[in-house]
């Protein structure tokens, strides 16, 4: 029998990120296959490697990687609570995807008025279109913004892997943005909603990851989420346009406007009955917990910035909090029941 | 005994929709590996990377995430345990259903090859002038 050697511990440290029933059954032969790659001829390189030597991040990596993919139900043989967990992530991500696709065409638009490129309209106000920012990380911004739309519309042909590439196109000048203005904030300059910034950036990287799961389900049959495109950004950007009317940003942001969807969406589903899809019930599960994620931590730059956003503006954020929570209760029950059921 | 018959019914429908996927190209490397013999982990790794000429270079996360696929989808099978330097080594060989798909694969492979061959030396014909 071996001794174990303090390369080995960070290893099998490193493999906990794995479901302990996959674990029981190959942890031994990972173990063993991981240290033979790690075999060295020369005996001073093996002793420094067996006390100092850290698992290579390629290795970490695929290992997290598979211990995603095995809790989505795509990866080895897919135990029933992955492939419920992976059919409710895969209408989740759709959902993120379709109110980004959404947000993107109201940007189009928006962009496109202020520019005088839609002469049908009437003209949008002289102070709307002064000092309209021109410059390179702006069209950088927007061009990355409008990117959300060819991601929709190819996960929804069934292309999910092209939609996870420009996904992550779209998502690397927001991370930048939110990187260089953390550092503007921390030099002393100005200081943007932080908060928002980064949890934009966090949900982005999230809705990349589950992407993965339309490995296990990339039949092309959601064209219709495609027709209901411009009934949602129609929807969104008369809320966003009734901000600056009803003086209740708050309200009307993008973290308010996903709890005031999901709770819509919560709501339809219950009226559906005892015939409701299972699934469902689950990706909205997932989506209330996210959606009261963001809007309590993005509430941190409302509650931060004296003199900008009112005593009233913050109760009405945590009322929209307490109106997910109100649903996300419900929701969760029925899918820890369905989960045990598959167990 | 209505819990039990939910319980059924939800395992079933979670179950039906469980299908086989495509064959990805770590899992046809690994299945073309054991073709030539039961094989553990490590040589499953060197083998693919001297098949593939270096190209697949397998991580131990992806080589077991392969290898538990294969294994639940009855395309290969653990031959026996071997016990090497104090530990022990697990062998895998093919079944006859994995050299059946491994088979299918490649043929698909070939023709894939073939008809796109084809077309090459139907545009050179067309662009350069010379024979098709």
């Amino acid at each position: 029998m071996s001794t174990r050697n303090r390369l080995e511990e960070r290893y099998r440290r490193v493999l906990r990120l794995l479901p302990a029933a996959y674990r029981r059954v190959w942890e031994e032969d990972m173990v063993a296959v991981f240290l033979a790659t790690m075999r060295t001829d020369d005996p001073e390189d093996a002793e420094y490697q067996a006390d100092y030597g850290r698992p290579p991040w390629p290795e970490v990596a695929s290992v997290a990687w598979l211990a995603v993919r095995l809790r989505i139900g795509t990866a080895g043989a897919p135990a029933p609570r992955s492939v419920a967990w992976g059919a409710a992530l895969r209408l989740a991500a759709l959902c993120v995807l379709f109110s980004h696709a959404a947000l993107a065409l109201d940007q189009a638009g928006f962009q496109a008025w202020l520019s005088g490129r839609l002469p049908l309209l009437p003209a949008p106000p002289a102070e709307w279109t002064q000092g309209l920012a021109t410059g390179p990380w702006t069209v950088a911004l927007n061009a990355a913004g409008i990117l959300w739309l060819p991601a929709f519309a190819t996960l929804v042909a069934g292309h999910w892997r092209a939609a996870r590439v420009l996904a992550a196109v779209a998502l690397v000048v927001p991370a930048a943005s939110a990187v260089a203005s953390t550092g503007i904030a921390i030099a002393g300059g100005p200081q943007p909603f932080l908060a928002m910034l980064w949890a934009g950036v966090v949900l982005d990287v999230l809705l990349v990851v589950a992407l993965a799961a339309f490995e296990a389900d990339p039949a092309p049959r959601r064209r219709s989420w495609l027709l209901a495109l411009p009934v949602a950004a129609a929807a969104a950007g008369a809320g966003m346009f009734a901000a600056p009317v009803a003086d209740a940003a708050v309200l009307f942001d993008w973290p308010g406007l996903s709890c005031a969807a999901v709770v819509a969406g919560a709501a339809v589903h219950a009226l559906r009955g005892p015939g409701r899809d299972p699934d469902w019930t689950h990706a909205l599960a997932v989506l209330a917990g996210t959606a009261l994620a963001l809007r309590l931590v993005t509430l941190v730059d409302y509650a931060t910035r004296p003199g900008w956003a009112t005593r009233d503006a913050v109760l009405l954020g945590l009322a929209e909090s307490a109106a997910v929570l109100a649903v996300l209760l419900p929701l969760r029950r029925s899918t820890r029941r369905r989960l045990h059921a598959l167990s | 005994m209505v819990a039990n018959r939910c319980h059924d019914i939800l395992r079933a429908d979670i179950l039906g929709r469980m299908g086989a996927t495509a064959l990805t190209e770590p899992a046809f490397f690994v299945l073309t590996a054991l073709a030539g013999g039961p094989r553990h982990g490590y040589a499953i790794v060197g083998e693919v990377a001297a098949l593939s000429k270096d190209r697949v270079k397998l991580k131990v996360g992806t080589l077991y995430g392969v290898l538990d696929r294969l294994v639940g989808d009855g395309l290969a099978e653990p031959d026996r345990d071997e016990v090497h330097e104090g530990r022990l080594r697990r062998y895998y060989r093919l079944t006859d259903a994995g050299r059946h798909t491994l088979a299918e694969e490649a043929a698909r492979q070939a023709s894939n090859a073939r008809i796109a061959n084809a077309q090459l030396r139907a545009w050179r014909a067309r662009t350069h002038g010379g024979p098709a």
